[in-house]
Order: C-alpha cells, then sequence, then structure tokens
C-alpha cells in the first residue's frame, strides 16, 4: 500500500442541460495520495465534475482518465474497485445496522453472488476501527447522530479500498468539531496509506487547512489550482468568490486565513451581478 | 413585455375548444329541428322536447361539473402542493362512490334524500385516510398519490364484493361510477349551481392566502398566513365542489386533474390564472368530450357514460404527460419511515418464522362442516376435501407469497412503503386484457383466461418499461406510470359493465379474486411458478440492499445500477403477472407483507424475501380461511376478503409505526 | 349462518332470516343428505346451477338438492317457489365446491357462464351444459328446447311434454285474454336511476312472450346480444302511444326525480298513468318465468281496464 496511487485526470471535460453549459473546457489533475479540495460558489460546477470524475454521469465532451486508463472504457465494477464516491446527500438506510453498511463497500470486490470471504470481514474490521465506529457497529443507522452517520458513510468508503475517494460536501450538515473530526481522519487516511482524496468544501478555510491541493472552479471552468498557500491571497480569493477578500495569519497555526473585505454597506456586486 | 407570439397562452387552447364546441352544438340543434325520427303520431315536438329538457341541460351540466371539477383539482394541487393532486388521484371520487354504493345496497330509501350528504361524508372519510397514511411526510406528491390510490383500490375492493352480493340491484352503481350527463331536465343543473357557488364563497376569503403559499409552508407562516386552517378550508372547498357533481352526475374522473395540468401547460404561471383557466379549460373539455359523445356516439351505439370516457382519455393523457413533470423529492423523503424498530434478536428469528409455519397450516384445516358446524380436520377429513379446499388454498399461497415477494422488491425499489405490485398497473393490464377478451370473444375455460391474463400483463410491463427508460428506470417514474394504468381498468369496467352483459358479472368475479376456478393443475403451475421465481431474487439479495442506498451509492459500489432495476423490475412485474390471475388485482398482500416483515424487525434482505413470502402466503390463507367460513354456506371471493382483512391491519400498523419514529 | 345474508338489501330483511333459519333446520336433515346407497330406482340427486335450469327442474316436479344462490331466489324469481330442502351453494361466481362434493350429486346442471368451472364440477359427478342464452332462434323456442332436452336428461320426457302443452295452452289463454283487451304497444323497460333504463328489445324473452300473446312491443330498435340496452330516458321520447311496463324494486328516488322532468310528464305513459310496476321476474328465466310474465302483464292490464 506504499506506492502512490494513480492520479486522475479530467480533460477537455464539457457537461450540458437542456442546452446549458453547467462545465466548458475543465482540464485539470488529481494527483493520487494527496487531499485535493474542489472549491467553488453555489452553481459553479464542483458537484457535477465530481460526478463525472466518480464516472456517476458521463461528460458530455472530453475525457476522464484514472492514471493511464480511460475511465469510460473500464467496468462499473473496476471503477468502483478504484473510486469511491459519496454523494452529498446520504440516504437514511432505514432498519440497516453500522456494520451492514460498511459491508457494502466490499460489493466491488464479491459482486453479487461471491462468498463474504475472511479477506472482506477484514477490511470491514479495519474500516470500522479507523472511524471509531466499531464501538457501536451493530446499532441501527437511524438512531445515530449526524456525525457519528457521517463517519460510518466514511466507513463504507474505506472498507470500499479504493485508491481514491470523492466526498461531496462531507461536512455540509455538521457541527464545527464534527467538520473537524471528518476531515482530520480523512488527511490521515491519505497520508497512512497513501491513497487519494477529492473533498468539494464550502469552507475555503477548512480547505486551506486540510487540503493539499486546492482547485477552485468559477461558472464551469477552473479559475484557480494550487497549494493552499498559493490559492490563499487576496487576488485569487476575490477572483474566486467575486468579492472583495482579504488575507490574514491565522492566531493559532499562522497558515493564512480569509475574510471578506466588505464593510457593512459595499455593494456584493460580484455575487449578486 | 415582451410576449412573443409563439408562447402558448391558455386562450390558445381555450379558443379552439370553444369553437369546435359550438360547431357540436350546432349539430345537436340542427339535428333537434330536423324532425327526422317520427314513426308514431305524438302531438308534440319530440326534437325541440329534446333538446330543450335533454341536450341543453345536459351541455348545461357538462360546462358546470368540467368547471367545478377542474377548479376542485387547481385548488388540491396548490393547497398540497403537488402537480398530481385532483379528486381522482386522491380517492375523493372513491371514497364518494363507495360511500353511495353501501348505503344504495343496504339503506337504498336514504338516496332519494340524503345523496349529496352521503357523498360528502364518503369523500372526507377516503380524503381523511389519503391524508392520515401520507402524513408526516410533507405530503410529497408520490407519497399522496400513491396513498389515494390505495384508498380507491381498497374502496374499490368494497365495491366490488358489494356488487357481487347484489348484482341484480346494484347496475345503477356501475352508470353512476362511470359518470354520465344524461339529463331529463334542468332541476338537477339547477340543484346543483347554487352548491357550486356556495362551495366557491369561501374562496374569496382564501384567494390571497393560497396565493402567498406559493412560496412554501413555512415562509408562507412567517408572513402571517395560518397554513394549517388555510389548508383545511380549502380541501374543504374542493371535496365539496367535487362531492356535489359525484353526488348529481357520478363519478367524472381525471377532468381534475388534467384541466389544471393543462393550463399550467399552457402559460397559466400565477395561482389566479391557473385556477381560472383551469375552470375554463375544465368545462371546454368536459363539454367537448360530451357533446362529441353525442354527435358521434350515435343513438344505436352502445351506451357510453361520458365519466367512463373522461378516464379512456385521461390516463393516456397523465401517461403522456410523466416524462415532462419534475416534482421528484431527492432520495432520502423518499425512504421508507421505519425508524427506530429494534432488529429482531436471531434466536427470536426462527421462532417468528415456524409461527408462521404453523399458522399457515392452521389456516388449511379450520372450516365449516356441511351443517355449518366448525371444525379442525384432521387427515381423514382432510381427505374429504382434499381435492377442493388444498388447491385453493395452495394456489392462495403460492400467489401470496409471489405478491409478497414482489412487493418487497418494489418497496425497496423504491424506498417506499407505498409501493406495492397492486399499484404497478401490471394487474391493471391483466384485468383489462381479460375483460376485453371476455367481451369480444366470450366465456372461456379457466387456462385460456389466465393465459389471456398473462398476456396483458406482460404487454402492460413493456410499454411501463418503454415509458420509463429515458429515467433509466426510476422506480417512481414506474409506479407513477402504473397508477395511469390502474386507473384505465375502472373506466373500461365501467364502460363494459353498462352493457349490463351478464359477462360483467364474470368480469366481476374476476376482479374480486375468485379462486373457485383453480383445480389441482392450476395449484400445481401456481407452486411452481412461486418456486422459480421466488428463488432467483434470493441470489438478488445483495442488490435489494444496496439499491435503498440510492442510486449515485449504489453505482459507487459497482452495482450495475439499470440492470439491477430492469431485472428486479421484471421479476416482480412476472411474480404480479402470474399472482394476479389466481387471487385478482386488489389484495393488498403485496403492500402488507414486507411492511409486515419490516414491523416485526427482520431487516436482513435475505432473510426479509423468505419472511415476506411467507407472510403474503399467510395472510392470502388467512383471507382463503375467512371467504370458506364468514359467511357459510356462502363462499366469498379470496382476493377482495384479503384485501378487507388486510386494510385494518395496514392502518394499525402504521399506526404504531409512527409512535416509534 | 349469521352473515350468510352478507351485502343484502334491507326490505326484505325478515323474511330472510326466517329463510336461512329453516334452510338451516333441513340441512341438518340426515335423510336429505344421506346418499340412498341402495335404491337403484330412486330419482337422479340433481345441483341446478343456473336459475333458468332450476326452475325449469322445479315444473317438471324434479327438485334440485342444491342451487345457487338460494337466498336471492324469493326476490328475483318468486315463483315456482324453491323447494325448502334445497341447499345454497353460494354466489354464482364462487361455488361452495366443499358442500356440493358433500352432497354428492348424480348430475350438475351449468349454464355457459359457469363453463370455466366445468372441470372442478366434472370432479364431482357428470355436468350438463345447457343454453338459454343462444342467439340462435328466438328465446322461447330456444327455451322450449331446454325444457325438452332437460326431460330427456332427468327422465322426464313425459313431464315435460305435458308442461310444454300446458304452457302453450296457458299462453294460448292468456294470447284470448289479451285479445280481448284495447291494449296499446307495451313497453317494458328495468330502471337503472332516475335518467336510464333498460329497454327490452326484439332478442329479449319479455318481446317474445308479448308476440306470443298478440301484443306488441313499443321498441322496436336494435339491441344487444342478450336483448336489452342501456339508454337515457329522453330516448323514450320518440316512443309515442305505449303502455310502460317494469318491475319492483323501482330504485328510491327515481320516480319523484322523473316526476319533475318536463319530458317524462310529457311522454303518452306518463301523462295518462300508463305505467305497472309488476312484481319482479327473471330476466333470464326459463318458461316458468315467461309464463309468470305474461299471466302478470295480462292481470294488469285486466284489472286497470275494469
Amino acid at each position: 500500500m506504499t506506492e502512490s496511487a494513480p492520479s486522475v485526470l479530467a480533460k477537455n471535460v464539457e457537461f450540458d442541460v437542456e442546452g446549458r453549459t453547467i462545465l466548458a473546457d475543465v482540464c485539470c489533475t488529481f494527483p493520487g495520495s494527496v487531499v485535493t479540495g474542489l472549491v467553488g460558489q453555489n452553481g459553479s460546477g464542483k458537484s457535477t465534475l465530481m460526478r463525472i470524475l466518480a464516472r456517476q454521469v458521463p461528460a458530455t465532451r472530453g475525457q476522464v482518465s484514472y492514471g493511464d486508463e480511460a475511465l469510460a472504457s473500464l467496468s462499473t465494477r473496476s471503477v468502483s474497485r478504484k473510486i469511491a464516491y459519496m454523494p452529498q446527500n446520504v440516504p437514511a438506510a432505514p432498519g440497516m445496522t453500522v456494520r451492514e453498511l460498511v459491508s457494502i463497500g466490499r460489493y466491488p470486490w464479491h459482486g453479487a453472488l461471491g462468498r463474504f470471504t475472511d479477506r472482506d470481514a477484514e477490511a470491514v474490521d479495519r474500516a470500522l476501527r479507523i472511524t471509531k465506529t466499531d464501538t457501536f457497529a451493530d446499532r441501527i443507522l437511524d438512531n445515530l447522530s449526524g456525525g457519528e452517520r457521517q463517519r460510518c458513510w466514511l466507513a463504507m468508503l474505506i472498507a470500499q479500498q479504493a485508491k481514491m475517494l470523492m466526498l461531496d460536501e462531507p461536512t455540509s450538515a455538521l457541527d464545527l468539531g464534527h467538520q473537524h473530526a471528518i476531515l482530520s481522519l480523512l488527511k490521515q487516511l491519505s497520508r497512512d496509506t497513501k491513497i487519494g482524496a477529492i473533498v468539494i468544501l464550502h469552507d475555503i478555510n477548512l480547505a486551506a487547512q486540510y487540503c493539499d491541493r486546492i482547485i477552485a472552479l468559477s461558472a464551469g471552468r477552473v479559475v484557480a489550482e494550487g497549494t493552499p498557500a498559493e490559492i490563499m491571497t487576496p487576488e485569487q480569493l476575490s477572483g474566486i468568490f467575486g468579492i472583495p477578500m482579504l488575507v490574514a495569519p491565522h492566531p493559532g497555526t499562522k497558515k493564512p486565513y480569509c475574510y471578506a473585505a466588505l464593510d457593512e454597506f459595499a455593494p456584493t456586486v460580484g455575487v449578486l451581478g | 413585455m415582451n410576449m412573443g407570439s409563439r408562447e402558448l397562452r391558455p386562450w390558445h387552447l381555450a379558443l379552439p375548444l370553444l369553437l369546435m364546441n359550438l360547431a357540436l352544438c350546432a349539430v345537436l340543434v340542427s339535428r333537434a329541428f330536423g324532425g327526422d325520427c317520427l314513426s308514431a303520431p305524438i302531438d308534440y315536438d319530440v326534437g325541440k322536447m329534446v333538446l330543450f329538457h335533454a341536450v341543453l341541460p345536459r351541455l348545461a351540466m357538462a360546462i358546470l361539473c368540467g368547471f367545478a371539477l377542474a377548479f376542485s383539482g387547481a385548488i388540491l394541487q396548490q393547497v398540497l402542493r403537488n402537480p398530481l393532486a385532483s379528486p381522482t388521484t386522491l380517492g375523493v371520487d372513491a371514497g364518494a362512490r363507495l360511500s353511495l354504493a353501501i348505503t344504495g345496497a343496504f339503506i337504498p330509501a336514504s338516496l332519494g334524500i340524503g345523496r349529496d350528504l352521503v357523498a360528502i361524508l364518503g369523500s372526507l372519510s377516503a380524503l381523511g385516510l389519503v391524508v392520515f397514511l401520507s402524513r408526516g411526510r410533507n405530503f410529497s406528491s408520490i407519497n399522496l398519490v400513491l396513498a389515494g390510490l390505495v384508498v380507491s383500490l381498497f374502496a374499490g375492493a368494497v365495491s366490488v364484493i358489494i356488487t357481487l352480493a347484489n348484482d341484480r340491484y346494484l347496475v345503477g352503481l356501475f352508470v353512476w361510477g362511470s359518470g354520465s350527463l344524461s339529463q331529463i331536465s334542468w332541476v338537477p343543473f339547477l340543484e346543483l349551481v347554487p352548491r357550486i357557488a356556495l362551495s366557491l364563497l369561501p374562496l374569496i376569503f382564501l384567494w390571497r392566502a393560497l396565493e402567498v403559499l406559493e412560496i412554501g409552508d413555512e415562509s408562507s407562516s412567517s408572513v402571517g398566513v395560518r397554513v394549517a386552517r388555510l389548508r383545511f378550508f380549502a380541501v374543504a372547498v374542493a371535496v365539496l365542489l367535487s362531492a356535489f357533481v359525484t353526488a348529481s352526475v357520478g363519478v367524472i374522473g381525471f377532468i381534475g386533474l388534467c384541466a389544471p395540468m393543462i393550463a399550467r401547460l399552457a402559460g397559466a404561471r400565477r395561482f389566479r390564472d391557473r385556477l381560472v383557466w383551469s375552470g375554463v379549460l375544465g368545462a371546454m373539455l368536459l363539454w367537448l368530450t360530451d357533446a362529441a359523445l353525442q354527435v358521434f356516439g350515435g343513438q344505436s351505439s352502445a351506451f357510453l357514460p361520458t365519466g367512463a370516457v373522461t378516464a379512456l382519455l385521461g390516463a393516456p393523457l397523465l401517461l403522456f404527460m410523466l416524462p415532462r413533470l419534475r416534482f421528484f423529492a431527492p432520495p432520502q423523503a423518499l425512504a421508507v419511515g421505519m425508524a427506530g424498530k429494534p432488529v429482531l434478536p436471531p434466536r427470536l428469528v426462527s421462532l417468528v418464522l415456524i409461527a408462521i409455519v404453523l399458522l399457515l397450516g392452521l389456516t388449511l384445516l379450520v372450516g365449516r362442516g356441511p351443517f355449518g358446524a366448525w371444525q379442525l380436520l384432521g387427515p381423514s377429513g382432510l381427505e374429504a376435501v382434499w381435492l377442493w379446499r388444498v388447491p385453493r388454498w395452495s394456489a392462495a399461497c403460492a400467489a401470496g407469497a409471489m405478491l409478497g415477494v414482489a412487493g418487497l422488491i418494489l418497496q425497496r425499489l423504491t424506498g417506499n412503503a407505498m409501493a406495492s405490485p397492486e399499484i404497478l398497473g401490471i394487474s391493471a393490464g391483466v384485468i383489462l386484457a381479460v375483460a376485453g377478451a371476455l367481451f369480444f370473444f366470450g366465456a372461456f375455460g379457466a387456462s385460456v383466461q389466465y393465459l389471456v391474463g398473462t398476456l396483458g400483463g406482460l404487454s402492460v410491463l413493456v410499454l411501463i418499461l418503454a415509458l420509463a427508460r429515458r429515467s433509466g428506470f426510476a422506480p417512481e417514474r414506474v409506479l407513477l406510470a402504473g397508477i395511469a394504468m390502474t386507473a384505465l381498468i375502472d373506466a373500461v369496467v365501467g364502460v363494459l359493465s353498462a352493457t349490463g352483459d351478464p359477462n360483467a358479472i364474470l368480469l366481476l368475479g374476476w376482479l374480486a379474486g375468485s379462486t373457485s376456478g383453480v383445480g389441482v393443475a392450476e395449484a400445481q403451475f401456481a407452486l411452481v411458478a412461486a418456486a422459480v421465481l421466488i428463488l432467483p431474487v434470493l441470489l438478488m439479495a445483495r442488490w435489494l440492499t444496496i439499491l435503498p442506498l440510492g442510486a449515485p451509492t449504489a453505482q459507487s459500489v459497482g452495482v450495475p445500477t439499470k440492470k439491477a432495476r430492469l431485472t428486479l423490475l421484471v421479476i416482480a412485474a412476472l411474480l404480479t403477472v402470474t399472482a394476479t390471475p389466481i387471487v385478482g388485482p386488489l389484495t393488498f398482500v403485496g403492500l402488507m407483507a414486507p411492511i409486515i416483515v419490516v414491523y416485526l424487525g427482520l431487516a436482513n434482505t435475505t432473510l426479509a424475501i423468505g419472511a415476506s413470502a411467507l407472510t403474503g402466503a399467510l395472510l392470502m390463507a388467512l383471507a382463503d380461511a375467512a371467504a370458506r367460513t364468514i359467511a357459510f354456506p356462502i363462499l366469498l371471493p379470496t382476493g377482495v376478503t384479503a384485501a378487507i382483512v388486510s386494510c385494518p391491519v395496514l392502518l394499525i400498523l402504521l399506526q404504531r409505526r409512527w409512535r416509534f419514529a | 349462518m349469521g352473515n350468510a345474508d352478507l351485502g343484502i338489501a334491507a326490505p326484505d330483511k325478515c323474511l330472510r332470516t326466517v329463510d336461512l333459519g329453516r334452510r338451516a333446520l333441513l340441512l341438518a336433515t340426515p335423510a336429505l343428505l344421506a346418499r340412498p346407497v341402495w335404491s337403484a330406482p330412486a330419482e337422479p340427486r340433481v345441483a341446478a346451477l343456473d336459475w333458468a335450469l332450476t326452475e325449469t327442474m322445479i315444473v317438471l316436479g324434479h327438485d334440485p338438492i342444491a342451487v345457487v344462490a338460494a337466498a336471492d331466489w324469493p326476490r328475483f324469481v318468486v315463483e315456482p317457489a324453491l323447494p325448502a330442502t334445497t341447499a345454497d351453494l353460494g354466489l354464482q361466481q364462487e361455488i361452495n365446491f366443499e358442500l356440493l362434493a358433500y352432497l354428492s350429486p348424480d348430475l350438475v346442471l351449468i349454464s355457459p357462464f359457469l363453463q370455466r368451472l366445468a372441470p372442478q364440477i366434472e370432479l364431482i359427478a357428470e355436468t350438463v351444459n345447457l343454453s338459454i342464452y343462444e342467439d340462435t332462434g328466438s328465446p322461447l323456442a330456444l327455451r322450449e328446447t331446454v325444457t325438452r332436452d332437460l326431460g330427456v336428461r332427468l327422465g322426464r320426457d313425459a313431464e315435460a311434454s305435458r308442461f310444454l302443452s300446458e304452457t302453450a295452452a296457458d299462453f294460448d289463454a292468456l294470447a284470448a285474454r289479451a285479445a280481448s283487451l284495447q291494449h296499446r304497444p307495451i313497453l317494458v323497460v328495468t330502471f337503472v336511476d332516475s335518467r336510464h333504463v333498460r329497454v327490452y328489445g326484439p332478442a329479449s324473452l319479455f318481446h317474445n312472450v308479448l308476440s306470443r300473446l298478440g301484443m306488441q312491443n313499443a321498441w322496436t330498435r336494435e339491441v344487444g346480444y342478450f336483448g336489452f340496452d342501456m339508454v337515457g330516458i329522453e330516448e323514450l321520447a320518440t316512443i309515442g302511444d305505449a303502455h310502460l311496463v317494469t318491475f319492483d324494486p323501482v330504485p328510491a328516488g327515481v320516480l319523484p326525480r322523473l316526476a319533475e322532468s318536463p319530458i317524462w310528464s310529457q311522454l303518452d305513459f306518463a301523462r295518462f298513468d300508463r305505467i305497472s310496476i309488476l312484481p319482479p321476474v327473471l330476466m333470464f328465466g326459463a318458461l316458468p318465468s315467461a309464463l309468470r310474465f305474461g299471466r302478470l302483464l295480462i292481470d294488469e292490464l285486466e284489472s286497470r281496464s275494469t
């Protein structure tokens, strides 16, 4: 598990819905073994890009490759062994225990009819352990808190043993503490097991803190790409969010931290216009 | 304000409709003055007489009823924020029809005076039941409509059993059930006008608030609208409008659904436009249907009730509209609300399963002897009834097991506890095929009927799958297509039955799920079919576990989503097609069995498949035992008995479930 | 047995209860049910699963041991009265085979509408399918044929011939009485609701009886396969001079509603009160029902003319 995972490459990806362009000519690389943050305003096409990267929907034009293979040429099953995807809204999964949910992550390996082997069980146990969900593994999902449930879904993705995790806003419904818990878990996992991850985040500061790289989209195009330090400049940020931004060192970590640079009555032309 | 000449406006539709209607009316009037049909010496002008007291009031009635029903639909759609709401889809029609049927059968004298009241009570209780079944889920479109269909089907089941027991008396029920606008005086029209006007009165006060409702419940209440009270009064207005019409001319389906839908499509964007244009278009549409029937129906051809015709036209329209509607809630809103139900401990699982099997055996042995005494058969007693009781019992069990598994598949696929094979439209296809064959070719043997029914069910399956292909076999679409198909049953049965053909009684027997035609061969076939179709489902247990988590997750872990859905849908359909000819389309076992299994705490998929089959079999066996014994020596049809036994159980279970949540 | 009368209208509730009680009592009589093992020449035990065949059997003097929907008989057929010893096999669509098998008939009579159940019935006894619902020939002639066939089947040819000649004589007598009456064309209808009627046309049993009595059916239009059609009441407007005949029970509220209609009150039979409500007559009946219709009609017309 030490060799670095292949990267995911988007080449000239475009996506149209009913004549409207959601993504226009997106070219970018998501390296394996690091955590990449995908940021941007509402409607900038982040989720759509991720769904294309995870082969949930086909791109209208362009190509996504995993390592040197075209994603479109792979079977569903082999894609699912390489890429694990968590949608933005995870369903309630009524009446299912945590362990049952995590075991679903083994489907790419045993398929519809294959036996659930000791290796599968091991992978599930490991995922439960890593996410610290093993203490309530036999409880029913319905009765867990939002943070706990999110960890269970992450455990399912881990059990899938894919080399690339893709998470669509995994922190959106969580409080501050749980947001950090999930992201530090992800970061640690990536560092320890050399797997890659793409995370869509709303909070640019959170992204800067946990991601190794950040890719910013605006109106369906990549507008910035680089390390957190490269992205976290007032010019870049203003370009991404359409309002004046300030960057100052975080009082504790001394890493760059950004603020909207607006006084109370300043017109927010960038967003509303 | 560039309106653009190509943009569709409501009057673009209303005007041509009006012109067509006027042309048809001109034909009718000229016929009246033609005076061609006189053979006997009659000392008054028949043509004018009929024109003034039959044709004209009939047209007036069509316009008034179309207007009122469309208004009712538009209000319901606005207040429930649901483009599929209408008196037809919410079971309001069915409730009124059932209450009138019950009254007609048991206290006929009261129908002369209290027709309106009976219809209103029936409508309200049906709607209450629908709201109860779909409450707690924000009245989401699909839940309301599914609950409406469940209530309609249940009302239909009870109507069938009443009609079967009273067939010679209740011919009128068929005519009325299929809504005839035929008039012989102005009196009913003049009576209906003030009723409709009075029902519309509260709208003056509700109007503004209803418009505000466009922005959602919470926002509405934050601008000062008392949403609950508004909803109550608006629904009351809608129900009154529909109930008065129903009491006066019978069930005229689909106008209340189609007119607002067309108004919306024709560009009536704001609520007030939609309401007004719905009314206008509803009036025009019903006028057109009825005038066309009068002009082209001819005098000698078979009697065609207008309501049945609107349903025949409306159901395909609904099918056509489905791909164009965008209203589905995100997946989690569809999830079955089975929260908090503890999983059954493994040591109890086998106990529960053994109990089910024992009960199954008991249903076979219990019965009534030739003198009506209750008895529990021993081996020798069983031998005496071997040829009669065992085939129908085992066929019922097999059918119940198949429906139970079909229900489980559909509920898992849709994540919706209201999904069931009864609602898929496959059963409807089976019955429509048999009805058609009966009326065109006359009576034939049981095995031919099974064959025809199976072909009918399969063709509906192909149709539904073709319609749902575009959405990747999204289960909600499949269900809604099924609803439209099911709505056709009433129409066709209504039309065929109105002819008074004795074959209608045969058809009723089919609808009622009569198992008396089941012999040893049929029972063997049912058992083998059940085994052959249910076993593969066990192999798909993993798909059934993963698919409820939603397509993105399923696809992410490598489940071939489209293929899995298609395969499972086809199996569910085959199970339904095989079971329907045995126990009829109205059993609710496919709905009940999986819900009971969840209630028992059997969440594990493989276990749930087996348990659903067993529970389905048990429900049907209980129905068989009840049908054999409760009215002895009269046997009741098994299918409808199952429905009547199931419905209260469903209500109790749902009640309990929400207490847990 | 308490629920045996499920779904039956209220008016004759008391009658029904008495009726069922009696039947229950008789069901319990072993002599009725036990199969006569030794007495070879005893008449065959016959179950009749169609009312037209049932009433024909009864007038031929051969009582059926079991019939369908026995509880409804007094409401729709009335005469000939069903022998009190007859067992009830339940709804026509849902025959109680266990009971039928227990009664072990020698012969079961069915109509084409029960053909789909024939395989099951044949396991119990020899099954004979006799049809009064053919569109060949006139209904009355068809019923005569069925009567004769049934006579042969039951070994009662003599009774059948006697009954047929008696019926013919009865019809002749009725025709003679009809001739002495000054009568109009007769319009036979059943009220479905206040806006619709079933009219009986040329292919119907009622039409046949009218012709047999030398009377005229006022409804001359083509009708459906089974001899009747449903029409709106406004279509009766072209009938002109006729006497309207209908049957009990007229659904509640229909007559008051009709009285409000200008069309109805303009119709000759409404204006001159030429409307008769006869006691129930089985529309799909055999000769006994046909004769009953003729008798009831002539009685009614005579009582009006005096």
